[in-house]
């Protein structure tokens, strides 16, 4: 909105009915407000402004009252503030390219643009992190990320023109949420705008700092929680070697079978999509091939030995398989869409299509793709289906005519039944797209009543005013029950832990249960769970180490601990409450999972969990340098840290001797570490390094070092806490500053922050557990 | 179909997915809702139902028609094509109409070279010799008519003259066809644009007329803007072919600093891509003549964007209107060999 509007222009409504119900007093309050803030040339009311801000790439709408541009975030907090005070519902629009509706005034109000919200607030090479506004545009995130020799895994079709803010609210997903996990594993810290225009910062560290990690709630929240002003995200390293292999197929089935045969072979790529064949209910005779892309990244070793197995997975299914570079499969993959959806539209004479998101567990996904098929021919619906087959993520696109007088009400229920089964498979409501107001009401058929209370609850603590993004996400309170309803979760009797290869889980049922039964059960599998509690032993159980928020002793290359949560049931004197499910891309409601990592059974006592597991490495090995000053032990994990070695884990280890030592490992899952090892030896001869192989983490340096017991810790790199290293090496308190973690850990009780947290307790309260 | 069953046919494909945004240059200098693809097929459905509002109005005259979004839509809606049916819907001028019309934006005309120079071809065409009420005598039965448009022989009317020269002695069949060409011109969108739709439809209908007498033909166009007749509805027979397409190029003089905004095969120039890594795109070769403030000043602002980042390098265009918006520009015609790149048969 950089035109300037003439005063003459602005055609003010009033006099006539507002969609938002608001009265009209208050919204001519909150329009004056608004002129003052943000100045008259960036706040609309005409019909045309609220006409291009009430859709969004779904089939939804919703009709705003006021859209206001700002420029700053200072104005953002005025505006939020103001819409408070008036008691008008309001959200925040990036490019408008969500599929759910997330971004649509349901109940009018004001809608606030975030385009001119675009800075880049910092670019930290060093330490691979970016902090921007949420205006800025994924796409330029990933250039700025590319150019500096990191990666922003976060890739949604729409990345060329979508906004960080906008990903951030819908925990935006892609193909490579399959290796990286969506945006929620990228962020380190969000500046929230709260209700009456203040902010608060909610980042990462927080659950080990006696905190919930209430930054994963907010992020996929659909902007419902508040409004993002700046974010922190996390980069990865940039992969050395990058190769797409395109395999074709005949039958979808072949398909299916490939691509399950190479995830339960311990081969996960960093992305496997799938463009099925087209599917048209009354031509039998349309034959069209089923394409699968499976993007490999990493050390040119790994990808070589990963090409060579999904190659031959492919000719085991009678599939034909390319290998591409990533330009060259970019460009071939954009012209294979646009072929197969333009030919669809030619074979069908249906010219649009609707495309919606639903999860089912990798290992039903031959069961959904009979679903979908099923449900086509029932509504007589063409249908393709291009997805993230990886992640069980179903994008089907029926098409149809929209000059068909039944054709809304045809693709609802064509999506419904195929939802219903996802459910039944133990899927998810949406993988990335969000519920919005599209799938609002299903809702309760996908969560327990329990399960819904909570979320309101933190809702209300997060908006007790209601007015953040209303009527989205989250069915109303007072809507009657629908009949078909989620069953209330009931505790899981206790049991050995159980695996699930093709799922990439393992379920922890009984508080006994040790990360070695979990290694037990996992014996023979290509499938380890990456978690070894930082300081603990294969003794240490598992629930115990999720609870206290233990920190994992690998921070690269696999996902964080917490993220590693898929699902988990916990039960109060309130009830048994169930969050998230088994599968890892799960953007339906709030993403309650994560709080149970650090819940510290404030959220209630936790009786069970989902893991998510990753493949093991087939090279492993430990290193640690000789003795070193303080500073020149700092000096040396820098130089380590930036030099892009395939390391889990790396730090400066002070032990009970005050000796000071640089450590870590060095992983591979292909080929020998021994050009790295190499590499770590040249990059500091006089370190003298000693390099053992073996894949026994518990007996790291590290992990003896720091003993059993609550880790304290202080939120640095190892490299900004030069002073706190030298002071605790002078007590002789073991400690350890790890790069990964950007966290100095030692032996010590946590600092009590709840007493002190309005936000924290009121959302310890939603979830009627024990409280503070 | 009438011009509102072609607007609707673009219009009914369109799932708003939003995928456009990016390939679009006017949402990339504002983005603005309005100022996208996907805004102005929700604001022409609009207008097909009401006439639209000043802010409406104020988004579609913004768009520069340069189908930069066309490709990377996933079910091929072209909002190029619906903002010209619509125009052809809405809007009839006749000679004097727009002759009020273009006195309107004169600042905005001034302020852009390349803008001014299509103003003046399209009079050029207005003004020309009326057309021959009769096929003249056809000098030789070939199956190539090269085509330069109004812009180039305004631009470089030598230039013209030396590659037309030359394509004849090649001997490979040119037809010299003035009355053809003249109605070819006519009828590749110019006109159309201004609103002289009448004039527009009568120069496609002369062109149909001639096409019984040759039978086949292909058009060789010289300049970007003659390309623009492939969205026309051509007689059978009629084929268009870029010239450097066609003809082998004499690229040697090329300086290596140079960019180009169209691919010429094997050159191995850098390309200057719409959205590479360019901080503006050479777009315009693509646009209409557009006499909408909104879309004028957007055309202004991304030339000034583009001669910076040219930052005095040369270009090697094929449109005409580069010549007289940037330094050390070559036109491709200026390249042309008197050798096809293959031997083709009509």
């Amino acid at each position: 909105m950089t035109e300037v509007m003439s005063a003459g222009a602005t055609r003010r409504r009033l006099g006539s009915s507002t969609p938002s119900g608001a009265p009209e007093a208050d919204l001519a309050a909150l329009h004056a407000a608004a002129l003052e803030i943000v100045g008259a040339a960036r706040v609309r009311d005409d019909r045309t402004t609220a006409r291009l801000h009430s859709y969004d790439a779904s089939m939804e709408h919703g009709r705003p009252d006021l859209v206001v541009a700002p420029t700053d975030r200072v104005q953002l907090r005025a505006l939020v503030a103001a819409a408070t005070r008036h008691g008008v519902p309001y959200l925040a629009r990036g490019a408008g390219t969500g599929y759910s509706g997330g971004a649509l005034p349901a109940r009018g109000g004001m809608v606030i643009l975030t385009a001119g919200l675009d800075r880049i607030l910092e670019v930290d090479v060093d330490e691979g992190r970016i902090r921007c506004e949420p205006g800025v545009v994924l796409a330029t995130v990933h250039r700025l990320a590319r150019d500096a020799g990191w990666l922003y895994p976060p890739d949604p079709s729409s990345h060329q023109v979508c906004t960080i803010g906008g990903t951030v609210a819908e925990n935006a997903g892609g193909p490579h949420a399959l290796g990286a996990g969506p945006t929620s594993h990228h962020v380190a810290a969000i500046d929230l705008v709260l209700p009456d225009g203040r902010v608060r910062t909610l980042h990462d560290q927080q659950a080990w700092d006696g905190g919930l990690d209430l930054r994963s709630v907010v992020i996929g929240s659909e902007g419902t929680l508040g409004i993002v002003e700046s974010v922190t995200l996390r980069l990865m390293r940039g992969p050395v070697t990058e190769r797409v292999v395109l395999a074709s197929f005949d039958r979808q089935e072949d398909a299916l079978g490939a691509l399950t045969d190479v995830l339960a072979g311990g081969t996960v790529p960093s992305a496997l999509d799938m463009l099925t064949g087209g599917f048209l209910p009354r031509r039998p005779d349309f034959a069209d091939p089923s394409l699968l892309f499976v993007g490999l990244q990493g050390e040119p070793e790994e990808v070589a030995e990963q090409v060579r197995r999904v190659q031959s997975r492919t000719r085991a299914h009678r599939g034909r398989a390319e290998v591409l570079e990533v330009s060259a499969f970019l460009e071939r993959r954009a012209i294979l869409v646009r072929e197969k959806v333009r030919r669809m539209v030619a074979a069908s004479g249906a010219p649009r299509y609707y495309l919606f998101d639903a999860v089912a567990p990798r290992s039903r996904l031959a069961d959904l793709m009979d679903v979908i098929r099923r449900a086509a021919t029932r509504f007589d619906l063409p249908v393709l289906n291009t997805f993230h087959a990886g992640d069980g993520n179903v994008h089907p696109t029926p098409f149809y005519d929209p000059d068909d007088p039944g054709h809304a009400e045809r693709l609802r229920e064509f999506s419904t039944t195929v939802l219903r089964e996802c459910r039944a498979f133990g899927g998810a409501l949406s993988g990335e797209h969000g519920v919005g107001s599209e799938k609002r009401d299903l809702m309760p058929e996908f969560f327990a009543p329990r399960t819904l209370d909570v979320m309101h609850g933190v809702k209300t603590a997060f908006d007790p005013t209601g007015l953040c993004n209303p009527a989205t996400t989250l069915p109303d309170l007072d809507a009657p029950r629908p009949t078909r309803c989620a069953a209330e979760a009931v505790r899981p009797p206790p049991g050995p832990p159980v695996a699930h290869v093709v799922d990439m889980l393992v379920e922890v049922t009984d508080a006994r249960t040790t990360f070695a039964d979990v290694e037990a059960a996992l014996a023979g599998s290509p499938y380890e769970l990456p978690y070894e509690p930082l300081g603990r032993t294969p003794d240490a159980r598992v629930l115990s180490a999720v609870e206290d928020a233990a920190p994992g002793l690998r921070t690269d290359g696999v996902p964080r601990e917490r993220d590693l949560v898929l699902g988990a049931v916990l039960s109060s004197p309130a009830g048994v409450t169930e969050v998230g499910g088994r599968v890892a891309k799960d953007v339906g409601g709030y993403e309650l999972r994560k709080l149970v990592y650090g819940g510290r059974g404030r959220l209630g006592a936790l009786d069970a969990v989902r893991l998510r597991l990753t493949p093991r490495p087939g090279d492993s090995r430990v290193f640690r340098s000789a003795p070193l000053s303080t500073a020149d032990a700092v000096a040396l994990c820098r130089v380590v840290y930036r030099a892009h070695l395939p390391i889990p884990y790396l730090g400066v280890l002070i032990g009970g001797n005050g000796e000071v030592l640089v450590t870590g490992r060095l992983e591979t899952r292909g080929g020998s570490l021994g050009r790295h090892v190499d590499r770590l030896s040249a990059l500091a001869p006089s370190a003298r390094w000693t390099v053992d192989r073996g894949t026994d983490r518990w007996s790291d340096p590290v992990m003896r070092a720091l003993g059993p017991g609550a880790l304290a810790g202080s939120a640095s790199p190892p490299w900004g806490d030069v002073d706190r290293l030298r002071l605790l090496g002078g007590q002789g308190a073991p400690a350890f500053a790890s790069a990964g973690h950007r966290r100095t850990w030692w032996v010590g009780p946590l600092p009590d922050t709840s007493s002190s947290d309005e936000l924290l307790a009121a959302t310890i309260a939603a979830f009627g557990g024990c409280g503070t | 179909m009438s011009w509102i069953e072609d607007v609707r046919a673009e219009l009914r494909r369109c799932t708003s997915c939003g995928l456009c945004l990016s390939a679009c240059p006017t949402f990339d200098l504002r983005r603005a809702e309005g100022d996208s693809p996907r805004g102005r097929v929700h604001l022409i459905g609009d207008a097909l139902l009401a006439p639209p509002d000043r802010t409406a109005a104020a988004h579609l005259a913004g768009c520069l028609e340069c189908g930069a979004c066309h490709d990377v839509c996933p079910t091929g809606v072209r909002v190029a094509i619906a903002q010209r049916a619509h125009r052809g819907a809405t809007r009839r001028h006749d000679r004097a109409a727009f002759d009020r019309h273009v006195a309107t934006p004169h600042a905005e005309l001034a302020a852009d070279p390349g803008a001014g120079l299509s103003v003046r071809a399209a009079r050029d065409l207005l003004d020309g010799e009326a057309p021959p009420g009769s096929l003249p005598p056809l000098v030789a039965r070939g199956w190539l008519l090269p085509v330069a448009g109004p812009m180039l022989r305004r631009a470089a009317p030598d230039l013209v003259a030396r590659a037309v020269a030359r394509l004849c002695a090649n001997g490979s069949s040119v037809v010299d066809d003035p009355g053809l060409s003249a109605d070819l011109e006519r009828a590749s969108g110019l006109l159309h644009d201004l609103g002289l739709c009448a004039e527009h439809e009568a120069a496609l209908s002369r062109v149909e007329a001639a096409m019984r007498a040759h039978g086949t033909l292909t058009v060789v166009a010289l300049d970007a803007s003659v390309l623009r007749l492939r969205d026309q509805p051509l007689p059978d027979g009629l084929r268009v072919v870029a010239a450097h397409e066609l003809f082998l190029l004499e690229t040697g003089a090329i300086p290596d600093d140079a960019v180009q905004d169209v691919s010429l095969g094997r050159t191995a120039l850098p390309e200057l891509t719409r959205f590479g890594t360019t901080p503006a795109t050479h777009l315009a070769a693509a646009a209409p003549v557009l006499l909408a403030a909104p879309a004028l000043d957007a055309l202004r602002r991304l030339v000034i964007d583009q001669r910076a980042w040219l930052a005095g390098r040369p270009l090697i265009t094929t449109d005409a209107r580069a010549l007289v918006r940037f330094p050390h520009v070559v036109h491709v015609t200026a390249l042309l060999g008197d050798r096809l790149r293959t031997e083709r048969t009509p």
